[in-house]
């Protein structure tokens, strides 16, 4: 692979194409101040906390486009000066859309018209930077639905959906984001914008050609910009029920879980999850200032959309497979819709970070949450979460990692929450004191974080089945030990195809 | 005066929140956020002006780096801080209202005030403020026109322990005066024992609090403190949100003294049968939540309830309504600062005229000037009126 031309040389480079682009595009869409600069470099992701300096991810410029023509001739600039792109949607992503030093980031929020619904055919094409929430509304308005809903979706961008693949809390019945998109427009790196669909241009499956248009699904700016995209959508449903119940012994809870998510049972029953007490303990006191049960080890839910007679049909089914696995509910439990909620309104969920901190005591700092996120298979779900609770104890104990232990902490060791059809995301999340992160710390983190993935390949699973998150050094190493050196050797011959230059997102490696 | 707000805070006080801010990094600040909307540069946003403010305080950014879009786009109107998930849902130890959280709004008022601090305030925001120095308002209208209009509304203070307090956009800005006789007129009809101070009455000290001139702020405060201790000031009906916001957030030592809004002053007689509808309202009204009265004082319903009890009324919600109102842009430094891209009043207009009302309500002098000059810039056949000037008209 072509590697990124030298340090010195990209910032020339950077500033002929900032002048060459204020010339083309007009002031108003670049800014390369200092003080927007800075803003632009980090994302949510964790990345930043294994760095001693922000400087790594500082850009050259952003540049906000407002057309698929601008993105050209930005991508077209990038190309001829050898300057590295970095595509941003919410950046509310766990990895990729940081930036790096002296790229220019591609601001893609400024692209955010809806410009075509066919509601006969439930097609809608927007542009890339339209925000979740504002598509949610435009379908809400017209007596449709959106189906792919993501925690962030305040912040998400539909462009940065497809590049993530991102996680819908809908998967159980309706898959990632990437099972809704039905069409893309993306600029390649040669400056070319084309549409694709899954083996045609038109916004549908076909048996024509190949499926071009999945290469970038998840792709993270690797292989081009997202410049439209076009989605399905469904009526509103008519009905929602929501339900949780109890379980003493986890291995029911997540048996429960389990038999909830069948494939059988996924056309009303959108989305289940379990919850441990280690993370119900802390959310619940710290959110609610109540204590948990002790004697309760897992909360399992579900929610169930459909037509009203229908739905109380299936609850029915939902809550006999609930007793069946000893699932109960008592008065001193906490409120039911404060565990719906919980990832429901990202207000709760990010307020999490919180936790742990001097920020419940006195106002002061609050913690980053490091979300990690493999995905296995359901079939060895339990004898993983077995394994896995060990791992995370470590964090901890204080003697397997002194420095994780005085500046990281766990909040959720893992809810199994549906992933693709029989596989289930762990849904982990760690609070970091990012001020306490030392050279020893970041060592120390590494170090479980290829225990972390070496457990989840052993039982079969991914890394990642969100956030992609992987720590920067250990990127490549762990993706080919993922896909298998042929898989990772075919990836690479096709981003060096589309990509020669290695211009787009070049941090993001493979 | 408290030692806590006594000392201007710095940087350095924040910088627990700010972090905060960058560890959580959620982006809830943004999408909503009004400068955000108008600018698309995230740099205006609360995420984004806290990684300046930190990159200040870091050293990583001389203030001479600062564009005035970055400084001043935010209006105040604190949609950040009611969206925010590290102010809301953690039961967070807050003292006082400003130290503990994480604010777009309090960002800027410290740049401001260390752009004031260093002189380099644009020119519009100096006139103001010297203004605000010299004749008590910020548009450098004379205190003797402030007497003349409250003498000849027969309303100066005569010993009553309730005052109206208009602010300092009246006299002098026309609609501001029209909203406050309106409400004066309904008043009186209504039979409520209240006075106005004149022109003792000074600037809130919203305005240079907001320019980031904490000093005058506090001389503002001390004058209106010692006036209303002077003629025994027990209630305060606002005209404004800002000042209402002001009282009730940032003054110290008010304990005795009840601050209303005038809405909820109107509601409550309604509510009472001492103010009554002999004239239908035969029209489509939607109404703009002031942010000053809304997020930030969580004064939804008192407006709502006036306009839906007049009869023949036709109330209709706009789509961002309530918490999730958008700002008329005049919050901040907005109604004196044109910054060129953001054209917030435009915007709010706009979903107003998606409603295809007749009129517009409000209940802010500000957003009454602000919305006002955008409907009639757009040419759009909605009228802007203060909810006391619809009263009015149904009594």
């Amino acid at each position: 692979m072509t590697e990124i031309k030298a340090y010195a040389n990209v910032i020339k480079s950077s500033q002929e194409m900032i002048d060459e682009l204020t010339t083309s595009l007009g002031k108003e869409k670049i800014s390369d101040d200092k003080p927007t600069r800075l803003v632009y470099r980090i994302t949510h992701g964790p990345e930043a906390l294994l760095h001693e300096s922000l400087d790594d991810f500082t850009p050259a410029a952003v540049v906000r486009p407002t057309s698929t023509e601008d993105v050209q001739t930005i991508i077209k600039l990038a190309d001829k000066y050898g300057v590295p792109i970095v595509p941003q949607g919410g950046r509310t992503c766990t990895y990729g859309a940081e930036a790096m030093r002296d790229c220019i980031v591609i601001d893609t929020a400024t692209m955010d018209k809806i410009l075509e619904i066919d509601e006969g055919s439930y097609r809608i094409t927007a542009e890339a930077g339209v925000r979740v929430v504002d598509f949610h509304r435009y379908l809400e308005e017209r007596g449709f639905m959106c189906v792919d809903f993501p925690t962030m979706n305040k912040a998400a961008t539909l462009g940065a959906r497809a590049a993530l693949h991102g996680y819908n809390k809908f998967e159980n019945r309706w898959g990632s984001a990437g099972y809704h998109i039905k069409g893309l427009e993306v600029v390649l790196p040669n400056g070319e914008a084309v549409w694709l669909g899954r083996g045609t241009s038109k916004p549908t499956k076909s048996v024509v050609g190949l499926n071009l248009m999945d290469l970038f699904i998840g792709s993270r700016g690797t292989l081009g910009v997202v410049t439209k995209v076009t989605e399905r959508f469904i009526d509103m449903p008519p009905s929602y029920v929501y339900g949780i119940r109890a379980f003493k012994d986890y291995e029911d809870g997540l048996k429960t879980y389990i038999d909830l998510r069948k494939p059988l049972n996924a056309g009303l029953l959108w989305r289940s999850k379990a919850y441990h007490r280690w993370f119900l303990s802390q959310a619940v006191k710290g959110m609610l200032e109540i204590d948990f049960p002790e004697d309760v080890e897992m909360l399992v839910d579900y929610h169930i959309l459909g037509e009203p007679d229908v739905v109380e049909k299936m609850e029915r089914h939902a809550i006999r497979i609930m007793e069946d696995h000893n699932g109960f509910w008592r008065d001193d439990m906490p409120p039911t819709d404060i565990i719906g909620r919980m990832h429901e309104t990202i207000e709760k969920y990010m307020g999490m970070g919180g936790l742990w901190s001097d920020r419940v005591v006195n106002g002061g700092m609050a913690n980053r949450i490091i979300p990690l996120d493999p995905m296995i298979p359901d079939s060895r779900l339990l004898e993983y979460y077995k394994e896995y609770l060990k791992l995370l104890h470590e964090i901890e104990d204080g003697e397997s990692y002194p420095a994780l232990a005085d500046s990281m902490k766990v909040l959720n060791p893992a809810g199994p929450v549906p992933g693709d059809v029989g596989y289930s995301k762990i849904w982990i999340l760690l609070l970091a004191n990012w001020k306490k992160w030392d050279s020893e710390t970041r060592k120390e983190f590494k170090d479980w974080f290829r225990r972390h993935a070496e457990l989840a390949l052993r039982f079969d699973g991914s890394i990642t089945g969100t956030h992609g998150f992987i720590p920067r050094e250990m990127e490549v190493d762990l993706v080919r030990k993922e896909v298998g050196e042929k898989a990772y050797e075919f990836m690479k011959l096709i981003k060096k195809t589309i990509d020669p230059k290695n211009i787009m997102n070049p941090k993001v490696r493979f | 005066m408290s030692e806590e707000i006594d000392e201007p805070l710095t940087l350095k006080d924040h910088e627990p929140q700010l972090w905060t801010c960058i560890n959580c990094y959620c982006g809830l600040c943004i999408e909503s956020c009004p400068a955000y909307r108008e600018l698309k540069n995230e740099a205006v946003s609360a995420r984004g002006i806290s990684q300046v403010a930190l990159g200040i305080s870091w050293d990583e950014i001389d203030m001479s780096e600062l564009l005035d879009d970055i400084v001043y786009a935010c209006t105040g109107c604190r949609w950040c801080d009611w969206i925010c998930s590290q102010n809301t849902p953690i039961k967070i130890v807050r003292e006082g209202t400003r130290k503990t959280k994480v604010s777009g709004a309090t960002v800027s008022e410290i740049l401001r005030s260390m752009k004031a601090e260093q002189g380099t305030i644009p020119p519009e925001i100096r006139d103001a403020l010297n203004n605000i120095v010299k004749h008590g308002n910020p548009y450098g209208g004379p205190r003797a026109q402030k007497d003349k209009w409250v003498d000849d509304l027969g309303m100066k203070i005569d010993g009553s322990e309730t005052i109206l307090y208009v602010g300092s956009t009246v006299p002098y800005d026309d609609r501001a005066v029209r909203a406050a006789e309106a409400l004066i007129s309904v008043f009186k009809k209504a039979e409520l024992n209240f006075r106005m101070l004149g022109s003792e009455e000074m600037d809130s000290g919203a305005f240079p609090r907001m320019m980031g001139e904490e000093g005058l702020f506090f001389e503002m405060m001390d004058h209106n403190l010692e006036t209303f201790e002077k003629y025994g000031i027990k209630r305060i009906i606002c005209l404004s949100p800002h000042d209402y916001d002001t009282f009730t957030e940032y003054y110290y030592d008010m304990d005795n003294i009840e601050v209303k809004h005038y809405t909820e002053v109107l509601w409550e007689m309604i509510d009472s049968g001492k103010i009554e509808f002999n004239n239908e309202f035969d029209q489509r009204v939607t109404y703009h939540d002031p942010c000053y009265l809304g997020r930030r004082s969580e004064i939804y319903d008192a407006p709502r309830k006036i306009l839906q009890s007049i009869p023949k009324l036709d109330f209709v919600e706009m789509y961002f309504t309530k918490e999730n109102a958008h700002c008329c842009g005049g919050g901040g430094t907005g109604l004196w600062l044109d910054l060129p891209k953001i054209n917030m009043d435009m915007t709010r207009s706009d979903e107003a005229k998606e409603k295809d009302v007749d009129y517009l309500a409000v209940a802010c002098p500000i957003c009454l000037q602000m919305l006002d000059s955008a409907m009639k810039s757009k040419d759009y056949e909605i009228e802007v009126r203060d909810i006391a000037e619809i009263v009015e008209k149904a009594m």
